[in-house]
């Protein structure tokens, strides 16, 4: 493949590849910080009920 | 009647995709691209999406949002709430008229590549011309073109005669947008794109492993890649070559089309739009960038050499996707399975994006009128069954179709939605608007881009096709256009009627 013709087309794939392996490695890790929140306040809600019914 | 909305994330941006990626990724961008300078393309096509496409995709998935969180799916309501002036709701019709008459003829051409995949994958595409002739010539491709012109019975005429069988696959179509569609937001669209999506990449990227390996005597896919990419640098200052990208940016991912819209009203009052709305652009460039420019054109050249590909870039998508393709596939070994391949990435890329622009009239009808949702799907699909006709049978109404709806009046809604958004409603409240739950906030350069550059860019375009293309289709005077244009008008004053309607029914509650 000639040189120039070679670099444009990495150059566009190359951007595309990292803009999308930004937004979804993003979004990735957003949704498994909110699924650990949800989670932690789960069985911080269960702890407590645990807690009441003892007291 | 509690709106739906949509189940995962991951569905939204899928479905988001599926509506953007279409025919015109794997068809239109290569074309556009080695007609347009080639690698040096890219330039203005990435310019474009940085200043037209990311601001107006935003700016759509914002304004759908803010009126779905107040019950409203469509534009005629929406914004009505965003400017609060009479003619507001009518102007709205636009984001109806638009994407209801696209689907009228989209869902036809969508039933061509279920039809050719089912054919492809039965042995019933032409292959003895492909043994018996010598590849890049005429006679090479006329069983195709034949094939062709006799199932869409396409012909000079003013009358088209489809095959039955066209007929028949048409039916199918649309029985299975009418099955999607009644399931609803999370039960039918967003599991059709979680299985759809997923399985066009694969498809693709399949395809492009076994076009970019191509060779024969008169050349190989990488030549074809050459074609495509090796930057004519004194195309870079013609002012075409600058509309073609910004075009062709607006029509990958679907703006204007009032789809966009409809999709994200059914998201919650703070979930993030900015990231989502990126991630679905992001993987529809990925399917246009990485995937399209490496199939049609490459495997083009591979097959009939460089210059037949160039000639066969000029001739259009659709003989492109329908004559030399499946003549390509015809003469590789295992070539019914990779054209099965091809018109089913094209048939889940066409279903993907007709749920979505059929979805607009039907949230209205649902919106406005409290339909449940089964009677709007039925209402709306069987208006659009009856139009849908109209370029099935009669002459050069699909082109006048595309002409104005598909093109001209895309543009328009797209001017009239920034204005709206941006000056109307107010350009502060417009970006708190977009920010609103934003994982990733907008960079604030885009809040000058949003208000200033896009809208002026839009008003060139609009500009140059107004007095570059628009005379050109005025001229038309062939009797078949004319009955489309009345029949475009017919259905804009219907939809204005609904409208009113819709008006009034509130006013009286």
């Amino acid at each position: 493949m000639k040189g120039t013709a070679l670099l444009f087309m990495l150059f566009s794939w190359g951007l595309v590849l990292s803009l999308s392996t930004y937004c979804f490695s993003k979004l990735f890790t957003v949704e498994a910080r909110v699924k650990k929140r949800k989670q932690a306040k789960k069985t911080e809600k269960r702890s407590k009920k645990a807690e009441k019914r003892t007291d | 009647m509690a709106r739906e909305h949509w189940g995962t994330r991951i569905g939204l941006i899928l479905a988001m995709a599926g509506n953007a990626v279409g025919l015109g990724n794997f068809l239109r961008f290569p074309t556009q691209a080695a007609q347009n300078g080639g690698g040096v393309f890219m330039i203005p096509y990435m310019i474009s999406i940085v200043v037209i496409a990311i601001p107006l995709m935003w700016t759509e998935w914002a304004i759908g949002r803010y009126g779905g969180v107040k019950g409203h799916g469509t534009t005629p309501a929406i914004f009505k709430l965003l400017w609060k002036h009479p003619i507001a709701k009518y102007v709205g019709v636009l984001g109806l008229f638009v994407p209801f008459v696209v689907a009228c003829y989209y869902v036809y051409i969508e039933s061509w590549t279920l039809g050719y995949a089912v054919m492809s994958i039965g042995g019933m595409l032409p292959t003895e011309a492909a043994a018996s002739a010598a590849p890049g010539t005429a006679q090479y491709l006329k069983p195709f073109q034949d094939l062709l012109a006799t199932y869409t019975g396409m012909g000079n005429g003013n009358i088209y005669q489809p095959s039955i069988m066209a007929y028949l696959f048409f039916l199918v179509t649309v029985a299975l947008n009418v099955w999607i569609l009644i399931k609803g937001i999370s039960g039918g669209i967003e599991k059709l794109a979680k299985l759809a999506m997923p399985s066009l990449f694969l498809m693709a990227l399949v395809l492009m492993v076994r076009v970019l390996t191509l060779e024969t005597p008169q050349g190989s896919a990488v030549e074809g890649l050459n074609f495509l990419w090796t930057p004519d640098w004194s195309q870079l200052s013609n002012p075409k070559v600058w509309l073609a990208a910004a075009g062709q940016v607006f029509f990958t991912l679907s703006l204007g089309f009032g789809a966009i819209i409809t999709y994200a009203s059914y998201l919650g009052k703070n979930d993030d739009l900015v990231l989502s709305g990126l991630s679905a652009a992001s993987l529809n460039e990925l399917a246009e960038v990485v995937l399209g420019g490496s199939i049609a054109i490459p495997a083009a050249a591979a097959f009939f050499g460089v210059m037949a590909a160039q000639q066969i870039a000029a001739s259009g998508a659709f003989n492109l996707a329908f004559v030399s393709l499946p003549a390509i596939f015809a003469n590789i070994p295992m070539g019914s399975l990779f054209g099965f391949l091809w018109f089913t990435l094209l048939f889940f890329a066409g279903l993907t994006s007709s749920v979505a622009i059929t979805q607009p009239v039907i949230a209205f009808l649902e919106d406005e009128f409290r339909l449940k949702r089964p009677h709007a799907v039925i209402a709306t699909m069987t208006f659009l069954f009856g139009i849908a006709h109209v370029p099935i049978f009669l002459g050069k109404a699909l082109d006048e179709m595309d002409f104005w709806a598909g093109t001209f009046f895309v543009v328009i809604f797209a001017l009239i939605e920034v204005i709206i958004f941006f000056w109307i409603f107010e350009s502060k409240r417009a970006w708190e608007e977009i920010n609103r739950g934003a994982i990733v906030k907008a960079p604030t350069i885009f809040f000058p881009i949003i208000k200033y550059v896009t809208p002026l860019f839009l008003i060139v375009i609009l500009g140059w096709w107004t007095f570059d293309v628009l005379p050109g289709y005025l001229k038309n005077g062939s009797w078949t256009a004319w009955v489309t244009r009345e029949l475009l008008v017919g259905i804009g004053f219907f939809l204005c009627f609904l409208v009113f309607l819709s008006d009034r029914r509130r006013r009286s509650k």
